[in-house]
């Protein structure tokens, strides 16, 4: 299997994570007291009538009490001035992180040492041999254009250095990840406790909290791999505790019935068998960590991010899409490096046939000496270390006339029939849809939206879901970026029916015809893992600067997830029940409405989850292009040091996030009886 | 339902003289929140549906009472959700019973610490589970020599050993491929190999051949049962198979919502189920196959009017009703049923030998089904 | 679930070859890393970045900012560290914000073009002296609102702000509808627009292109449509050699009106003196550099010809730098023994 680029959950985690709830493990019984008193109608009279009461006291005013609102964004700011003030002479600071800073930045330096006597010809050759170490020719040939297209697009010495702080982030996040997945496996308490941690470390951005993370452990490496491990190690936490928990109940019980001890179990049976959701795991650690490349950037860390921040500078999209492709390949050459170890980790490619291993090892022996033998002959005879400059070219010279001619033909009134160019599109989504939603959600009274969305909740999931929903809904108010939050949020349901609109129906031509799958793969891949501050210039160019600037962003970003997931549901529904439906004569798309998308659902449902939460983490690139919101104020807080405004506007980021996994996220489900 | 192929023969060794290996008495589990506060009130008796109902609990056990005697194979049946599953799990603590107390090879199983319990589970019980439970990232040589390993057993000995169990369940050669490499049967082969590599005194088998073909399950019966006679071990055999159980068990106790119906011989349950639940179960199977002349004959003692005469129209009680039939069906005299001894115990005439195999009740003198009748409950014995 | 199929006795599958992981390939594998390592570790061909030639001079670090002029000054200031004081330089990408601690720290030696911050130069000049003023750069910072020069020929009037507040529905957009449209820079700027508007009751809106490179792509699409529009923007800058925008005046700007609080000014933008900092301890780790920082002073129109050369041209930064200090040896020469202009000016904004 191919493992997918990108952070988006896969079916089966989001299938299984969905039977995971509840609380007794073979339980059956649904609490049928409570279902009789909790009839739907009463909790939605309750929450109405909170909502009447609400009204009444606060008045029918819009938007949120100002006078409710409690200064979090100075109380943030006060402590990021402490943490400023103190960072010379808090021990905690001068013995315990400033250590630790210069151990990140040792362990950088190393690998950095380490690739450069590696040496450019040594490095191929070792990207060569990984492909052909997994046993297929064609890894093995892309690993090595890739890795040379480091050095041919002029951006060896970049790469380099982005790949060992890579190297060190990633490493770091599996090694703090895989433990607290286990410990959170075995401990409900603890995985309860740790949820909302991971949930805030994903979704709040790196923005709000690099300045902090700059005082304490200063800028360059040590600041980077922090920020890096922060954004990077949720996944693999999620999917080691997901492998652990999803081993068959059958197999543990067998385990456990030989009298296994605890550690035994973990060690011989449910490690091993959770290994391939763990390397699953470890790819999306990679994928996400080369997402906040251009943001680390920002602290110094050099690497890819610099010539793309560069290129912002002078507006020279050319060069920014270079570095932006150099970060996509380096994605994909360690994705299929993961990849290529996560199948043979897999049970199902488990096979007694094959090469001898000793012959085997012997080979791969012989590919390791052949790599030393490359990098010590370049380095010391030729001094080989960086990819020969002369060699390089630059696309950036077409790249820019080719966007500029697009831009040309595309943005003015008359330039396209009917639609009458991007800008026209832009003006009339901006308008007629945007406007109008962010006002809506802008002026809406704090009651209404507080009980609306918790009736929502409470529709959905019942009393848990509605508290949970209507106390993250107030928390958005008490950190006083109400409005903002009406604007983000406006983007963010604009931005998703774009997603649904574009997105289903290639997820069904994907599913109907084979090639338009095969051809999406690549795309959807680079659309996901090309830095966002790679688009940015181009999302101007075609919609101006403003909302629709930010929601086209967001949807390039998010399309992906909502492609993929909806073709993989379609190809997920059983067999019978498609060719049921085809032994009654149905048409292709009679099938498609009445069999198909009815039974692929969940994934659906899951799709759009995924979508909105990638989304909001594009909400940083909407407030880079003029779109306001809370992606402005977070922005806002690192360029401008208001720390406070920042965190708030980060955190609110969080709870809409929070808020709007909870409404998609479907009913939960009960784990199937099991007692015979 | 298929034809029962084979019964386990009457007239082999009884095992219920030998000493208890395994004795549970008044076993009781719930299963939902708080379940174990019903324990003791009038809820705990009350059907499923109405106890979901009430309290959203269900009772996978209720008040289950039963020894099993060392070489026995004791097969408890029924539905699924019946509590059987839990019920097997419950002897080696895998799921934990709310009440009650487990006597296992002389270990009071409910108050072992957590090394008793895997001291227990490593050296003394094993289990084969329906979906075979087979470790897919270890090959089958170490799939089987897993408890071996748990126990701490070097690795050239436990390949040893391993080696030996896979010639005694055909596997031989097969010892380096994965489980996934192999075929259903195979793998519970393999399974079967695993519990045996550690020589438990007591053998668990959880619906181990439900998901097999009817071919292949028939196989794996065969197989238990040579291996049976050669290892004598205490099995507790857990199926919902009639057939599977009529063949294994030397006695079967029938479950329904967690309580067991009916504890008895193939024969008893067969020729005289407790109840119209228990009758619904047998209805299919063919008596003449599994019911004894013993069974049907009308005993003398009542009646002791003809003690000879039969000539050579007698049968051994042991006899199945479809090879006596014959001699029956040939004339309206009834022919005479020998013991051991060659004493003749009974009569069988034609009328009563098809009312038991037709299973419709007998007005009158009572032949076995009737006489049996009041045994059939609690701690059966032979008849 | 798997089907259990067939009585026979092979193997279902059989395609994917694998091997253990196990002892003998490991070793083979850490010594070929160890072999690689110790190649590493006992090589002696020397580097610029190597331990030895470092501890004796230290790699001066230069922060470069986000806009383009930055750039300019560490190129230049890089050419002359290195080829006259031979000293190692790394330029290091940084926002604003990070770079002062940065400084405090001693992670970066230097920023050579500062606009405001006075908050920071409480914090860490006059507070806890790790960072010390290096003296004037030369450009004034000047910020203000612009127009396309194209737009002010044909609309007269918008020479001032007042002409602005007639004609303001030429720049309605539909991101500012039904108000006028005010393109505000990047967020690391100080911008007072907001409250100008307000205060000197324009009816625009304010809209924050987020970013400068979202800023500049607007301004560039309108200005090669010829369309209006009006915006923030500031000198030096390399790019208004490229494209001509011309000042709206806004009411002068008085210490009094500065003295207002934020929401209340009503007045241009003060002038800024564009100015220095470098770490505390770079007197004695590198005098000559620092010497060489403190004297460094050049004009608006020098660093824009860089900038030009660099973004518009596309001249490698060493080539830049290199025809600048050619053509200005003298200018070059004051830099390394010249005297030392002292801060005079006051250090405003944020």
């Amino acid at each position: 299997m191919t493992v997918a680029i990108g952070n988006e959950t896969t079916l089966e985690e989001a299938e299984q994570l969905g039977v995971d709830r509840p609380a007794s493990p073979r339980g059956t019984g649904g609490p049928s007291v409570r279902q009789t008193l909790a009839k739907p109608w009463v909790g939605l009279v309750v929450l109405a009538a909170g909502a009447v009461v609400s009204a009444i006291l606060t008045g029918v005013k819009g938007g949120f009490p100002a006078g409710w609102v409690p200064g979090s964004i100075s109380a943030f700011s006060s402590l990021g001035t402490w943490i400023t003030a103190h960072q010379s002479s808090a021990p905690f600071f001068t013995d315990v992180l400033a250590p630790i800073g210069t151990g990140l930045n040792a362990m950088v330096s190393g690998v950095s040492t380490f690739l450069g006597w590696l040496t450019w010809p040594g490095l191929i050759l070792l990207g060569a041999f990984s492909g052909l170490a997994a046993g297929r020719w064609k890894t093995a040939i892309f690993l090595v254009v890739a890795i040379a297209a480091f050095g041919l697009l002029g951006l060896w010495a970049d790469s380099m250095s982005t790949l060992s702080l890579m190297t060190v982030a990633v490493g770091i996040s599996v090694v703090i990840g895989v433990p607290l997945g286990i410990v959170a496996a075995f401990s409900r308490h603890f995985e309860q406790l740790l949820r909302p941690v991971l949930d805030l470390m994903q979704m709040l951005p790196a923005y709000a909290y690099l300045v902090p993370i700059v005082i304490l452990f200063s800028i360059g490496n040590p600041g980077g791999v922090v920020a890096t491990v922060i954004y990077a190690t949720p996944p693999i936490i999620r999917l080691t505790l997901l492998g652990i928990r999803t081993v068959p109940d059958d197999v543990i019980e067998a385990g456990k019935s030989f009298g296994s001890n605890r550690w035994q179990l973990l060690r011989k049976v449910q490690l091993p068998m959770a290994l391939r959701m763990i390397l699953l795991g470890v790819n999306q650690v990679i994928m996400m960590a080369l997402s906040v490349v251009v943001i680390a950037s920002l602290i110094g860390t050099g690497g890819l991010g610099d010539p793309v921040l560069q290129a912002l500078n002078i507006v020279n999209v050319g060069d920014a899409f270079t570095a932006g492709t150099v970060i996509v390949l380096m994605a994909m050459v360690l994705d299929r490096v993961v990849s290529a170890f996560g199948e043979r980790a897999d049970p199902a490619h488990r096979t007694s046939k094959g090469m001898p291993v000793r012959r085997r090892r012997e080979l791969i022996a012989a590919g390791f000496a052949l790599v030393v033998v490359t990098a010590l002959v370049a380095k010391l005879g030729f001094s080989a270390t960086n990819f020969p400059t002369a060699w390089s070219f630059s696309v950036a010279g077409p790249l820019n006339t080719g966007l500029g001619w697009l831009q040309h033909h595309l943005y003015h009134y008359a330039s396209v029939p009917i639609v009458g160019g991007t800008s026209n599109l832009s003006a009339f989504v901006t308008l007629e849809i945007l406007n109008p939603l962010t006002r809506i959600a802008g002026d809406m009274p704090w009651w209404l939206a507080v009980f609306g969305t918790a009736a929502l909740g409470y529709i959905i999931g019942g009393w848990r879901r509605a508290l949970l929903v209507g106390i993250c809904v107030t928390g958005i108010g008490l950190l006083g970026v109400w409005n903002d939050s009406a604007a983000t949020l406006a983007q963010v349901l604009v931005a998703l029916v774009m997603c649904i609109i574009v997105g289903l129906p290639l997820g069904v031509a994907a599913y109907w015809w084979d090639p338009v799958e095969k051809a999406l793969r690549p795309v959807l891949d680079v659309l996901q893992t090309m830095p966002a501050f790679v688009y940015l210039i181009p999302v101007v160019l075609f919609f101006s600067v403003g909302n629709m600037a930010g929601v086209t962003a967001s949807f390039v970003y998010a399309l992906a997830p909502a492609v993929r997931l909806t073709n993989l549901g379609l190809r997920r529904v059983p067999r019978d029940m498609v060719e049921a439906g085809t032994s009654f004569g149905s048409t292709r798309l009679q099938l498609l409405r009445k069999v198909e998308l009815p039974a692929a659902r969940p994934a659906i449902v899951l799709a759009i989850n995924q979508t909105i939460l990638l989304v909001l983490a594009e909400v940083i690139v909407a407030g880079l292009v003029g779109a306001g919101g809370l992606g402005y104020d977070v922005v806002v807080g690192l360029e401008r040091d208001e720390f406070g405004l920042g965190l708030a506007a980060g955190l609110a980021i969080v709870v809409l996030g929070v808020v709007l996994d909870r409404l998609t996220q479907g009913r939960e489900q009960r784990r199937p009886a099991r007692a015979a | 339902m298929s034809a029962v192929a084979s019964v386990k023969d009457p007239a082999r060794e009884d095992p219920t003289s030998h000493p208890v290996q395994i004795s549970c008495q008044h076993l009781w589990k719930f299963f939902g929140h708080n379940g174990h506060s019903l324990l003791g009130t009038p809820e705990a008796n009350l059907p499923q549906a109405e106890l979901q109902e009430r309290t959203g609990c269900i009772a996978a056990i209720r008040d289950v009472s039963f020894e099993v005697h060392r070489g026995e194979v004791f097969v408890v049946m029924g539905l699924s959700g019946s509590g059987k599953s839990t019920l097997i799990r419950s002897l080696t603590r895998l799921i934990e019973v709310d009440s009650g107390n487990i006597e296992l090879c002389g270990e009071d199983v409910r108050h072992l610490d957590p090394a008793g319990l895997r001291d227990l589970r490593r050296h003394r019980v094993s289990m084969v589970f329906q979906q075979f439970g087979l470790f897919p990232h270890r090959r089958v040589v170490d799939n089987v020599a897993y408890g071996l390993e748990v126990q701490g057993v070097k690795r050239a000995e436990r390949y040893q050993r391993v080696e030996e169990l896979l010639k005694v369940v055909g596997l031989s050669g097969f010892s380096r491929s994965y489980p996934d490499e192999l075929s259903g049967g195979m793998q519970q082969r393999v399974g079967l190999a695993r519990a045996l590599a550690v020589d438990p005194d007591v053998l668990l088998f959880d619906e181990a051949f439900s998901a097999l073909d009817p071919l292949i399950r028939r196989e794996m019966q065969d197989e238990v049962i040579r291996l049976q006679e050669r290892l004598h071990k205490t099995v507790v055999f857990v199926s919902h198979d009639l057939d599977e159980a009529l063949k294994l068990g030397d006695r079967i106790a029938i479950m329904r919502e967690g309580s067991f119906v009916q504890v008895g011989t193939p024969e008893e349950v067969v020729g005289a189920p407790v109840d119209d639940y228990v009758a619904a179960f047998t209805r299919d199977v063919p008596r003449a196959k599994v019911l004894t002349a013993r069974w049907a004959m009308r005993p003398f003692g009542t009646r002791s009017d003809r003690s000879s005469g039969f000539g050579d129209r007698v049968v051994a009680a042991s006899t199945r009703l479809q090879d006596v039939l014959n001699m029956v069906l040939q004339s309206d005299e009834p022919v005479g049923v020998v013991d051991d001894e060659g004493e003749i115990i009974g009569e069988l005439d034609r009328t009563t030998a098809t009312a038991v195999i037709a299973g419709s009740p007998l007005e009158g003198d009572a032949p076995g089904p009737r006489a049996q009748a009041g045994k059939t409950h609690g701690e059966g014995t032979r008849p | 679930m798997r089907q259990p199929s067939d009585t026979t006795t092979t193997a279902k599958r059989s395609t994917i070859r694998r091997s253990p992981w196990h002892l003998p390939w490991k070793l083979g594998l850490g010594g070929a890393v160890l072999a690689l390592l110790l190649a590493a570790c006992s090589s002696s061909t020397p580097s610029a970045s190597s331990p030895t030639s470092s501890s004796a001079k230290p790699t001066i670090t230069l922060v470069t900012n986000s806009w383009e002029g930055s750039l300019a000054n560490n190129v230049v200031a890089q050419y002359v560290i290195e080829h006259d004081l031979h000293y190692p330089v790394k330029l290091l990408d940084l926002s604003e914000i990070p770079a002062w601690p940065a400084t405090a720290q001693g992670k970066v030696s230097a920023v050579m073009e500062v606009w405001g911050h006075y908050k920071h130069y409480q914090t860490y000049v006059v507070g806890n002296h790790e960072v010390i003023n290096a003296g004037l750069e030369g450009p004034m910072g000047s910020i203000g609102w612009y127009v396309p020069t194209y737009l002010m020929k044909e609309h007269p009037s918008l020479a001032t702000w007042k002409g602005v507040k007639k004609d303001w529905s030429l720049f309605v957009t539909p991101q500012s509808a039904p108000q006028g449209q005010f393109l505000d820079g990047s967020p690391s700027y100080v911008t007072n627009d907001a409250a100008l508007v307000k205060n000197l009751g324009i009816n625009l809106k304010v809209i924050y292109a987020g970013s400068e490179a979202a800023q500049l792509t607007e301004i560039e699409t309108a200005y090669k449509a010829r369309k209006p529009i009006i915006f923030y923007w500031y000198t030096p800058q390399y790019i208004n050699a490229v494209y001509h925008f011309s000042e709206v005046q806004l009411p002068p700007f008085t210490s009094k009106c500065a003295a207002l609080p934020a929401s209340q000014i009503n007045c241009a933008y003060p002038p800024y003196y564009l100015y220095k900092i470098m770490n505390s301890h770079l007197p004695k780790t590198a005098p000559a550099v620092a010497n060489f920082i403190k004297r460094f002073n050049w004009t608006s129109a020098d660093q824009d010809s860089v900038a030009y050369a660099m973004a518009v041209k596309k001249e490698s930064q060493t080539a830049a730098a290199a025809a600048f200090v050619k053509s200005h040896q003298s200018l070059v020469q004051s830099w390394l023994s010249g005297p030392f202009t002292k801060v005079r000016a006051p250090i405003v904004g944020t």
